[in-house]
């Protein structure tokens, strides 16, 4: 399945830094890093760490170019209380579930060594960083008041893993009202069927949810706004 | 509990047997169809055909085992134009395109007594609708969802009802897309990771579980 042309962004005019904000999603050790939940598990974490390289490359032409730079975690409150049982029950099938003792502490924890941020896509002092317990960053989170009263309208959206919090986030991105772009090659899954296939169908029909390009087509967008 | 008293056993399903804690209990559980209407239908040929007659077939079960059945109909209302990059994306293309509410296209495929209809403007039938607040007052932890298209509506309201909490099974042959490619990538990356999205089943399950 091919990632089809979508169109191009944003789709009305060229980038306009103070109405733009990039997005990093869930760049955490616990997906992406030797160590982390992922690894523990016993699953693959070549694909979502390949996306290490270029989310640090996308957060420095956003940061370069003056963007609102937003990052986003997946985990939980200490006490679990935003933890719904379900979801704790389902994660705990391989033997290691969300909020168990892991090697690089509690699973998915707000605090824990593992819910922490890669340092090559580390937070700086003074962007945003959201902490949800779903996979849409726009459900049960402060961001979509935070874009709106900023004037935000365009987002970038990076981060793993594409078939799913980058995918609701998107959709919801879409049924909000932004133009939202995800950068297909700053995105990975688990496992490769699911990223092409997600890719595959979100890019269908000249982009019903929003635009898919690359970093370098944002990069280029960049370039042009500061032209 | 029989059937007819509201309870059933669990659904043979992937990859959990559904629900995933406790039992099914089928009256405070909604089967939510959604994008049922009759241009999508159109769009997705035979398998949205066969699509309905499944979901037709979960319905009358449903409804006599006392479920409460809720059809979602994405729309605009006459008067309100799209937001502006919604309306722009929608004029450009030609398929699942976000119909005025009244047009013939726009109308359910199904009818159902009693069925708790909402309307919603985009994909994901929580936003700008009172899905929440009727699941709420169903005390639902969990849902059952078909519909079409699987990668639109019903994926979209899917996964937002699991960041809900709620425990949710697709059926998976009571939804269809106008590319069956699209339809198998949602169907195997909502089991990935023991159930990442929930379970699925097809409506055979579902109905034998209702006996």
């Amino acid at each position: 399945m091919q990632v089809a042309a979508t169109y191009p962004w944003p789709h009305d005019g060229p980038l306009v830094p103070a109405q733009t904000a990039l997005i990093a999603i869930d760049m955490q050790r616990d997906f992406c890093a030797a160590g982390g939940w992922v690894d523990q598990l016993g699953e693959s974490v070549e694909n979502t760490a390949r996306a290490i390289a270029p989310v640090s490359r996308a957060l420095q032409i956003a940061r370069e170019a003056r963007l609102t730079v937003i990052h986003t975690r997946e985990g939980h409150r200490r006490d679990l209380s935003d933890l719904n049982p379900v979801k704790q029950w389902r994660t705990r099938a391989h033997g290691l579930g969300i909020g168990d003792e892991g090697t690089a502490g509690r699973i998915l924890v707000r605090g824990e060594e593992g819910h922490g941020l890669v340092d090559p896509c580390a937070a700086l002092a003074s962007e945003l960083v959201i902490d949800k317990a779903g996979k849409s960053a726009l459900y049960a989170t402060p961001l979509d008041g935070v874009l709106r009263s900023q004037g935000i309208r365009n987002l970038v959206i990076c981060g793993v893993t594409s078939d799913c919090c980058v995918q609701s986030t998107f959709r919801d991105a879409a049924d909000l009202g932004y133009d939202a772009l995800i950068l297909t090659d700053a995105t990975a899954a688990v496992e490769d069927h699911h990223h092409t296939g997600m890719l595959a169908l979100l890019s269908a029909h000249g982009g019903r949810w929003g635009a898919l390009a690359s970093l370098t087509a944002f990069e280029a967008a960049v370039t042009r706004a500061a032209a | 509990m029989t059937a007819t008293e509201g309870s059933a056993p669990q659904i043979e399903a992937t990859p959990y047997r559904y629900p995933a804690l406790g039992k099914l209990c089928v009256r405070r559980t909604p089967l939510i169809l959604t994008g049922f209407q009759k241009a999508a239908l159109a769009e997705t040929g035979v398998a949205g055909a066969e699509a309905l007659k499944k979901a037709e077939a979960l319905v009358g079960a449903w409804g006599a085992a006392g479920g409460p059945v809720i059809l979602t109909r994405r729309g605009r209302p006459r008067g309100v134009a799209l937001g502006e990059v919604a309306g722009w994306r929608n004029a450009r293309r030609d398929a699942d395109k976000m119909l005025v509410e009244g047009g013939a296209g726009w109308a359910l495929a199904l009818e159902v007594e009693r069925a708790i209809v909402v309307d919603h403007m985009g994909d994901n039938a929580f936003l700008g609708s009172d899905l929440d607040h009727i699941l709420h007052q169903l005390l639902a932890e969990t849902a059952v969802f078909g519909g079409l298209l699987t990668e639109g509506t019903v994926h979209a309201t899917m996964r937002a009802a699991n960041d809900r909490g709620l425990d949710g099974l697709l059926v998976a042959d009571a939804a269809a897309s106008t590319d069956p490619a699209f339809h198998a990538t949602i169907v195997s990356l909502t089991t990935f990771g023991n159930g990442l999205f929930g379970a699925v089943a097809n409506t055979a399950d579902v109905l034998k579980a209702l006996k």
